[in-house]
């Protein structure tokens, strides 16, 4: 049984203090199993500026079971999969603890996002980078988060989603909004001018 | 409504704490937070310092007794969602005496020590629940408790940092009075009698923990009890027995000297579940 009663109270002090942790939640349609969390990239990183939206989807034997967390927005970090998002991070594995909480959990993705682990990567290609290139992987790094982080909380899925609800191929739509870095109007007026 | 970092609040549950239990390390958490936490088939980690310990200490009374005055009606209302809980279970957390209505009940006279009648000073909980100064504590022969000589496994217990944290804004100046009286310098402790402790290579039986001590899972020896009709069954370990330990269940059982114990194997058909 998910502890409810925690999961309110956890979801009442990340709302108290999201504008200065620079993290937060919204459910899912009353669905208190299933959150989008929203992660601000830090200053001084290739991820500053960009707004990062984790899926969660909470066991029912939590707080006792780790929350399962998974980036929507596409992030080039080494103990990220540039793939589907999963994370590498010790405290969403064997080292969670009932007394962290979301919010915690959040803020160490943010403290992840400042400070690679590359000797313990999710995504070896991007590790690989990190440590054999580091100026290319911070440029790839930064242009992601320009090209899928920016412009609102919308995802690259949303907009995508939004163009082909406009009447657009999921195909040409992709292809537009790839060149434009994800700008979804600049991938409009690619559109209609094309 | 309680908020996160309110004063002897469970950090598993974020409520308040309800029949408090302090670990070995001095974390205060409810009596099933700890329980629900714990790691049935190895050691366990204090879940805010990750301190490994194996025994689930009993609840300490004067903490239930104290929070019960200081917050009357929150606690009493943790009591009735518990209690539901509990019979939806069908297992129960250990009922605690309530106060005498002879004994004066504020929050200071619960807060005395149990060994020096004093109030308590850098408190630490043993792990059969009683309080007591951290200096009161040393002075006890090795391994067990001033109060009621029951065996307290693991090391000496570390100070309950939320309870002298209150006490020191509650009753500042005679907490300032104890703890000048008392003096300032850090304890030794005792030696750990390792007799007593299992080794690395017994056995472990997941899913059962000791009536006594409070060990999760039994390592070494097990012993169960043919005669407790509740289906959680009552179990102690090697030390526990060996001492002659005849407490009541940790999950209210009623055993009693009389009932017969049985060691139990590994590879007995008749395994309890000792948690679901």
């Amino acid at each position: 049984m998910l502890d409810v009663s925690r999961v309110q109270k956890e979801l009442v002090e990340i709302k108290r203090d999201e504008k200065l942790s620079g993290v937060s939640i919204e459910i899912s349609e009353g669905d208190l199993t299933r959150m989008r969390g929203t992660i601000g990239g830090p200053h001084g990183t290739p991820y500053e500026g960009g707004v990062f939206i984790v899926d969660i989807q909470l066991p029912s034997a939590y707080p006792f079971e780790p929350p399962k967390m998974q980036f929507v927005t596409k992030v080039w970090h080494p103990n990220i999969s540039s793939q589907n998002g999963a994370i590498c991070l010790d405290i969403l594995k064997d080292q969670w603890s009932p007394a962290l909480t979301l919010k915690t959990a959040l803020l160490s993705l943010q403290a992840l996002l400042s400070t690679p682990e590359p000797d313990d990567p999710q995504d070896a290609v991007v590790a690989q980078q990190y440590l054999r290139d580091y100026a290319t992987f911070m440029g790839t790094a930064r242009y992601w988060t320009e090209s899928f982080a920016k412009r609102g909380a919308l995802g690259i899925k949303e907009k995508l989603v939004k163009l082909v609800e406009m009447g657009f191929s999921e195909d040409t739509a992709r292809v537009a909004l790839e060149n434009c870095g994800g700008d979804e109007n600049a991938a409009l007026e690619k559109l209609c001018g094309g | 409504m309680t908020e996160e970092g309110k004063p002897f609040n469970c950090p598993i549950c974020l409520d308040l704490a309800y029949k408090p239990v302090v670990q070995g390390c001095g974390h205060m958490f409810c009596f099933w937070c700890v329980h629900r936490s714990m790691n049935t088939s190895t050691v366990s980690h204090c879940p805010v310092c990750q301190k490994a310990y194996i025994h689930q200490p009993r609840v300490a009374p004067q903490l239930h007794h104290l929070l019960q005055l200081i917050y009357p009606r929150e606690y009493e209302s943790r009591a009735l969602e518990v209690a539901a809980e509990e019979s939806d279970q069908n297992l129960y957390s250990p009922a605690i005496e309530p106060l005498s209505s002879s004994s004066s009940r504020s929050p200071k006279t619960t807060l005395n020590c149990n060994v020096c009648k004093k109030l308590l000073c850098k408190p630490v909980a043993m792990n059969c629940g009683h309080l007591m100064c951290q200096s009161c504590a040393v002075s006890s022969p090795s391994n067990t408790c001033r109060v009621c000589g029951v065996y307290h496994p693991g090391p000496f217990p570390l100070v309950c940092v939320e309870l002298e944290q209150y006490m020191e804004r509650e009753f500042a100046r005679d907490h300032k009075l104890r703890k000048d009286e008392v003096g300032r310098g850090a304890f030794a402790g005792w030696i750990v009698q390792p007799a007593d402790d299992p080794d690395n290579n017994s056995t472990v039986h997941s899913n059962v923990g000791c009536d006594g001590c409070g060990m999760m899972p039994i390592l070494g020896k097990r012993f169960h009890c043919l005669d407790c009709p509740e289906s959680c069954g009552y179990d102690l370990c090697q030390t526990c027995y060996n001492r002659g330990v005849n407490l009541p269940g940790r999950f209210n059982q009623c055993h009693t000297p009389r009932h017969r114990m049985e060691e139990r194997s590994l590879r007995s058909p008749w395994i309890f579940v000792w948690a679901w």
